[in-house]
């Protein structure tokens, strides 16, 4: 499962108007224990990425990717990956990504992910999430 | 609760006559006509003077006549004539609503008068372009339009409800890509090869794979326009036979709906016994889908309330316009 969430936000949190949660396990207040959520935030000098979770069960790695052509890598299947575009635009198969836009897979498709810079350098936040347990990490609605 | 500032669809063209026509559209009757010169008019249907009905009144003239004590109002809802005296009171008249009529809908503006846009009209050129061939139908539903919504953007249903028409296995096995740009949420899947559906598959005159896609737009409160077909294997979409499923979703009250449906295609424009068949095929895929949400909405209703559903990632665009719809609902109220 692929999900594009284009800038403007989503949903604002009570704390910081500008905040918002881009992706969350649960997403839905209540539903089931929470392990993790991922927060963007526009700020003056762009964006500012937050990753939280339960470290009990959830693993979580951030990098940041410098792309100056191409980033290409494959993703488990048990994982879910984020990518937050921090500057300058990607594309991502037929979708093009802009500073602000948020691409999350997870599942069995897509596992191949390329990311080509368009136009100059582009930055891209890649947070990759995964369940201690060895089961599969998901967005759960 | 309903998203008021909107474009809802209120009848088609063809409905909206010299014949005063009843609708009730988030709880607001509403009495539709046109005048002599064929405009459209939607006032609230409802004297002021007693509450009674003005849609099983008559028109004369271009005013519309309430059946009960002749109290008349011309189309911008002012009263204009009390027969039982000569004064008009100052607080009869009756609210009219901005109406929009294109490629065979009638839309209606139920929130604020001076925030309807024209240009906020959904898109539906494919109606009135004669390169496509329109099958039309509309019923309503005994549910909310939250479900029918769902029910647009998550087709996995079709693997199990549409067996005969639409449905296959190979749907809910492929995921999809969501994608959420302001207010507009989309939901598309790509099959590839695959058989096409079987509703299809004789007016396409297609043997063996092809691609095939679907792609539901949600524009928020009340329209899905959903884009698909099959292409050869490995070819661009704008290349195969093309539908164009435009879904005019309008809340009647908390339990039910208006579904304004129209299916139109760019193959086969000319042949009259596909046409028909369609006529048909897709009546049963309506009735399908309204059985199946008419239990929904029972099940729904019997349901405690902190139970909530659990949606799966193919509900991602179902989770995503619910959260639209909440924010669209919230920033109505401030």
């Amino acid at each position: 499962m692929q999900l594009i969430l284009r800038q403007p936000a989503l949903r604002t949190i009570d704390d910081d108007a500008t905040e918002v949660v881009i992706a969350a396990s649960p997403d839905t207040f209540g539903r089931e224990p929470w392990q993790w959520d991922v927060r963007v935030a526009a700020m003056d000098e762009g964006y500012r990425v937050t990753a939280a979770h339960n470290p009990a069960n959830i693993k979580i790695l951030e990098e940041d990717l410098d792309i100056h052509d191409s980033y290409q890598a494959i993703r488990g299947v048990d994982e879910l990956w984020l990518a937050v575009i921090m500057k300058h635009s990607v594309t991502h198969g037929v979708f093009t990504l802009h500073a602000g836009d948020v691409a999350i897979w997870e599942g069995d498709d897509p596992v191949r992910i390329r990311l080509d810079a368009v136009e100059g350098d582009a930055c891209v936040r890649l947070i990759r999430i995964a369940r201690r347990d060895g089961k599969a990490a998901r967005w759960v609605p | 609760m309903y998203i008021l500032n909107a474009w809802y669809v209120a009848a088609w063209s063809s409905e909206v006559s010299r014949e005063p026509a009843r609708r009730v559209i988030c709880e607001i009757p509403v009495v539709l006509y046109r005048t002599e010169g064929g405009e459209a008019v939607a006032l609230e249907d409802r004297c002021p003077h007693r509450g009674y009905p003005l849609s099983p009144g008559r028109l004369v003239g271009d005013n519309i006549e309430c059946g009960y004590h002749g109290f008349t109002f011309d189309g911008s809802g002012a009263c204009v004539r009390v027969p039982a005296q000569d004064i008009i009171p100052k607080q009869a008249f009756v609210r009219s609503f901005p109406i929009v009529e294109k490629d065979g809908w009638v839309w209606i503006w139920t929130g604020q008068k001076e925030l309807a846009d024209v240009a906020k009209v959904p898109d539906t050129h494919w109606m009135s372009d004669p390169e496509w061939v329109t099958v039309t139908h509309s019923m309503p539903f005994a549910c909310r339009a939250e479900l029918i919504h769902d029910n647009l953007l998550d087709l996995t249903h079709e693997s199990f409800i549409h067996t005969s028409t639409v449905g296959d296995d190979y749907i809910y096995k492929h995921g999809i890509t969501v994608e959420v740009d302001g207010d507009v949420v989309s939901a598309d899947r790509l099959m590839p090869g695959v058989v096409a559906p079987p509703l299809y598959a004789r007016t396409m005159a297609t043997e063996g794979l092809y691609d095939r896609f679907h792609c539901t737009v949600f524009y928020p409160p009340g329209y899905l326009l959903l884009h698909s077909g099959i292409t050869e294997q490995g070819r661009p979409r704008e290349e195969g036979y093309l539908i164009k499923v435009m879904n005019g979703i309008t809340p009647i009250d908390a339990h039910n709906s208006w579904y304004y449906y129209a299916f139109s295609r760019n193959f086969g424009v000319d042949q009259h016994w596909a046409t028909e068949e369609l006529v048909t095929g897709l009546a049963t895929v309506l009735e399908e889908d309204k059985d199946a949400l008419e239990w929904q909405e029972i099940g729904l209703q019997s349901r405690p309330y902190d139970v909530r559903d659990s949606l799966i990632a193919q509900d991602a665009g179902v989770a995503k316009a619910r959260k639209v719809m909440e924010r669209l609902l919230a920033a109505e109220k401030q």
